[in-house]
């Protein structure tokens, strides 16, 4: 292939890239800011932000806002707590019935969660976790763990031993050398399960109505009522903010993970 | 405790009652339909285009920043990409206004009907967009690990494209790809989220109808709900157990055919 | 002794690695292990490095016992085949890490201005703000090996710490390391698969095969006075004999037509091919009695093909070292008993 077409055929497929994965996103922002938007009209005319208005507006959301949020980074804390050593370990030793650990983790993500979680609410009826955020959490645990434990396990297998035993013959107990080389050589997959954690409780809908019974309101809980309402700009407003937390979150990690890195490099 | 509940019986009727009565139950029989439909279509064609895109761009840039655009659907909730879908494709949608202002339309009901139809297409819109992404990201690594020289080695021995792929790719690329495939359709299967919003009440996708009996006045219709998941739940392991074994077994041969060598 | 290994045995899944090995080593000397791939010298180098453990025997730093002790709580440092610096890290930083997190923490101004000292030996203080991708292999082992002596180690194991760079930097930096070594007095093991790089870098060497020391001496003796036939046929360069040894420098070659004198013996040869080298005709020839090739130098000409003979005195004719016992310190024990 020459230069010339290679250099073309990079910026074609960039190009459908962006027309495929962020120009239906761009669209659906721009529904969310315009006003009388609606068809034959293939443009926006007029701008307008009373779509935000109503979203921000609604004390509901608000509340619902917190909650999700709330729920989200719990949940996101527990996957860490609980998928890094898991994923430390298989990734690391091999032990007698370690093919099938492996394979009952990968369980939740071929069973559907709707079965488990219909499966699990009697049970956490008489646990008296139903219809509040405990049982929320507990149950985004289901869709969510063995995503985190898959990323981070590979991210554990691409990481040589050695790493680790260059910092313990420098003279770093193991603690350490788990903060000070091991977090900063796995930020790629930290940052993806967070993220990828992050948007799938996020979008759950049937689990927390199930569990949370309608007590515990999340974002989810409201949108699915407003989307058969017919004011398009105040449904579009709502679906940007569903796409601006994941973004803001991953911002928000970003700067955490700098600073942290920032912090150990002192030399 | 679902398949017990499922289970349950009363009186004189026989251990099995809910499972025989789902068989013969229409709405049920429709529902499996359908969802099967959906979840391989959409399954399948992510799956296609996914690889697709990952061959070129893998090709054509050595740097993976890219990856950060193809990234981005996975930063949508489900049902937000459902949203999308309906903005775009709905008779009142973006692309029904643009094919007016083209003249080939004159009404909006004209639109060929995309978002809540009988055949479910802008449930297979939406999960093809969200899905394509985790396509890629699953067969990128394997893709950078490859050893492209077998690619050249086949080239010059007079290879054309579909032989270099069948004898250098696919190798590779098919026991991962087997595994997204049963991640993706198992969980096309089980989701309730999308076909919530762009479902028909007739015929319903498995989930939905699974949460419209769960939450029927009276419980009646809990156990077959129940017992529905208990099935499907069944029906994922048998296909997880068949393909792996089957994949492992594959990819064991060709380890030590590879070590032969 | 500062060094001293007793009897340090490893055996893993019913196998053993390696048996009954002992080692002394005294300050400033640098001691090369040499042996194939799978004798066990990497799996010695980490059990003093404590990163794996011993079946049994005991290893002492300055009369300290250390079998037992943690990778971390050991007055070793190991520098492996890849330089693995941090990539989170810049040079500067890599280099004071041990200064920072390990047991003797020092205050901040003291390790920046050692890290810098360090860089300076090692010729790289222009570089302490880069970070590791930006550096050559060799610039990168260098700093590996600042970041290693900074600990001022009582012992520094080196595990085929040049095998990753390419045959014309190794022969530089190998040579500059053994100088810096040497200059700043440090005590160090180095494991090679490569007889000469082990030559050139030990004041001794020790032979290892199938998990066990072979001999250990200066690179002069285990070069010509092997004491095992596997040691001659690992190490040396000459006959290796059922019985006898004949080292390579006691060797002539001679046209076959050539008288034989009283006290010299001759094997039939082939000459195979012939190189240049500094300065010299090396002819490498077949023996057919033995089938075994030998390098030899000679002022004849001789064509490719040629049948030989290859000469030597009947005097030069050794065994395998009943004279020549493994360690110097233990032989004259025994002489003086």
């Amino acid at each position: 292939m020459t230069r010339k077409r290679k250099l073309w055929m990079r910026l074609t497929m960039l190009s459908l890239f962006m027309l495929i994965f962020v120009a239906p996103v761009i669209l659906m922002f721009l529904k969310s800011v315009s006003f009388g938007w609606s068809w034959p009209d293939w443009r926006p005319t007029q701008f307008d932000l009373r779509g935000w208005r109503v979203v921000f507006g609604d004390p509901r959301i608000f509340s619902s806002l917190w909650n999700t949020i709330l729920i989200a980074g719990v949940v996101v804390m527990l996957n860490f707590i609980i998928a890094t050593p898991a994923a430390y370990a298989l990734s690391r030793f091999h032990f007698r019935g370690k093919a099938i650990i492996e394979s009952l983790l990968m369980l939740p993500i071929l069973i559907p969660v709707l079965a488990i979680a219909m499966g699990l609410h009697l049970t956490m009826i008489r646990l008296g976790l139903t219809d509040q955020v405990l049982g929320v959490i507990f149950i985004h645990l289901l869709p969510t763990l063995p995503y985190a434990i898959r990323v981070l396990k590979s991210g554990f297998d691409r990481l040589k031993n050695e790493w680790e035993e260059q910092g313990a013959v420098l003279g770093a107990n193991s603690q350490t050398v788990f903060w000070t080389v091991m977090v900063p050589l796995m930020t790629p997959s930290i940052r993806s399960t967070a993220v990828l954690v992050f948007v799938i409780s996020l979008s759950q809908y049937v689990l927390t109505a199930i569990i949370g019974g309608g007590t515990v309101s999340t974002l989810p809980m409201i949108y699915y009522p407003f989307f058969t309402s017919a004011d398009e700009a105040v449904i579009a407003s709502f679906s940007v903010l569903f796409a601006l937390l994941p973004i803001m979150f991953l911002i928000l990690f970003e700067i955490t993970l700098r600073v942290y890195l920032r912090v150990i490099k002192r030399p | 405790m679902a398949a017990s509940d499922s289970f349950a019986t009363e009186g004189n009727q026989p251990f099995f009652h809910f499972y025989l009565e789902l068989w013969r139950n229409d709405t049920f029989l429709s529902a499996l339909r359908v969802s099967v439909w959906v979840a391989f279509i959409s399954t399948t064609m992510a799956l296609i285009i996914g690889l697709f895109l990952t061959r070129a761009m893998f090709r054509l840039f050595k740097r993976d920043d890219w990856k950060f655009i193809a990234w981005f659907p996975m930063l949508i909730p489900h049902f937000v990409a459902a949203y999308i879908c309906f903005l775009l494709f709905a008779p009142s949608g973006w692309f029904s206004s643009v094919v007016f202002q083209i003249g080939w339309l004159e009404t909006m009901s004209q639109f060929p009907v995309f978002v809540n139809d009988p055949m479910y297409l802008g449930v297979i819109l939406t999960y093809v967009w969200k899905e394509i992404p985790f396509v890629i990201l699953m067969l990128l690594p394997v893709y950078q690990e490859m050893d492209l020289r077998y690619e050249d080695v086949s080239k010059t021995l007079g290879g054309n494209r579909w032989t270099v792929f069948k004898t250098v790719e696919l190798p590779w690329i098919w026991p991962i790809s087997l595994e997204v495939f049963l991640i993706l359709f198992v969980f096309v299967l089980g989701a309730f989220e999308v076909p919530a919003l762009l479902g028909v009440t007739f015929p319903k996708m498995i989930p939905v109808l699974a949460y419209d009996w769960f939450y029927q006045a009276g419980w009646v219709n809990r156990p077959l709900a129940q017992a529905m998941m208990v099935i499907l739940s069944l029906l994922a392991i048998v296909a997880a157990a068949l393909i792996l074994t089957f994949s492992q077994r594959w990819r064991y041969k060709w380890a030590s055919r590879r070590d032969d060598s | 002794m500062l060094i001293k290994v007793e009897k340090l045995t490893k055996s893993y899944a019913g196998q053993t690695v390696f048996s009954d090995l002992n080692l002394e080593m005294t300050k400033g000397e640098i001691m090369s292990l040499v042996g194939p791939s799978g004798c066990g010298k990497t799996t010695f180098l980490r059990c003093i490095a404590g990163l794996s453990f011993s079946t049994s025997g005991s290893i002492y730093v300055n009369d300290v016992n250390i079998t037992n002790s943690k990778a971390d709580e050991r007055p070793v440092v190991l520098m492996f085949q890849q330089p693995l610096l941090f990539p989170h890290l810049t040079i500067l930083e890599n280099v004071t890490y041990g200064l920072k997190y390990g047991k003797n923490k020092s205050k901040k101004q003291e390790r920046i201005e050692r890290g810098l000292a360090i860089l300076e030996k090692v010729e790289l203080a222009a570089l302490s703000g880069r970070y590791p991708n930006q550096l050559s292999g060799g610039q990168q082992q260098r700093v590996a090996l600042a970041r290693a002596l900074i600990l001022n180690p009582d012992l520094l194991l080196l595990d085929e710490p040049f095998s990753s760079l390419d045959p014309s930097l190794r022969s530089s930096i190998r040579s500059w390391v053994r100088d810096f070594l040497k200059k700043e007095g440090v005590t160090a093991l180095f494991v090679t698969h490569d007889r000469e790089e082990a030559m050139m870098m030990g004041d001794r060497i020790a032979v290892m095969k199938e998990g066990i020391f072979q001999q250990i001496g200066s690179p002069k003796d285990v070069y010509q006075q092997p004491k095992s036939p596997q040691v001659a046929e690992m190490f040396s360069e000459g006959l290796v004999m059922e019985g006898f040894f004949l080292s390579p420098d006691h060797l002539t070659l001679r046209p076959k037509t050539s008288l034989k004198a009283a006290d010299t013996e001759a094997f039939d040869a082939t000459v195979e091919y012939k190189i240049l080298k500094y300065g010299h005709t090396f002819y490498h020839v077949y023996v057919h009695a033995l089938e075994q090739r030998v390098v030899v130098l000679s002022n004849h000409e001789f064509l490719d093909g040629e049948q030989v003979e290859l000469c030597y005195k009947r005097i030069s004719l050794q065994t395998y070292n009943k004279n020549h016992p493994v360690d110097e310190g233990k032989s004259s024990k025994k002489l003086s008993r």
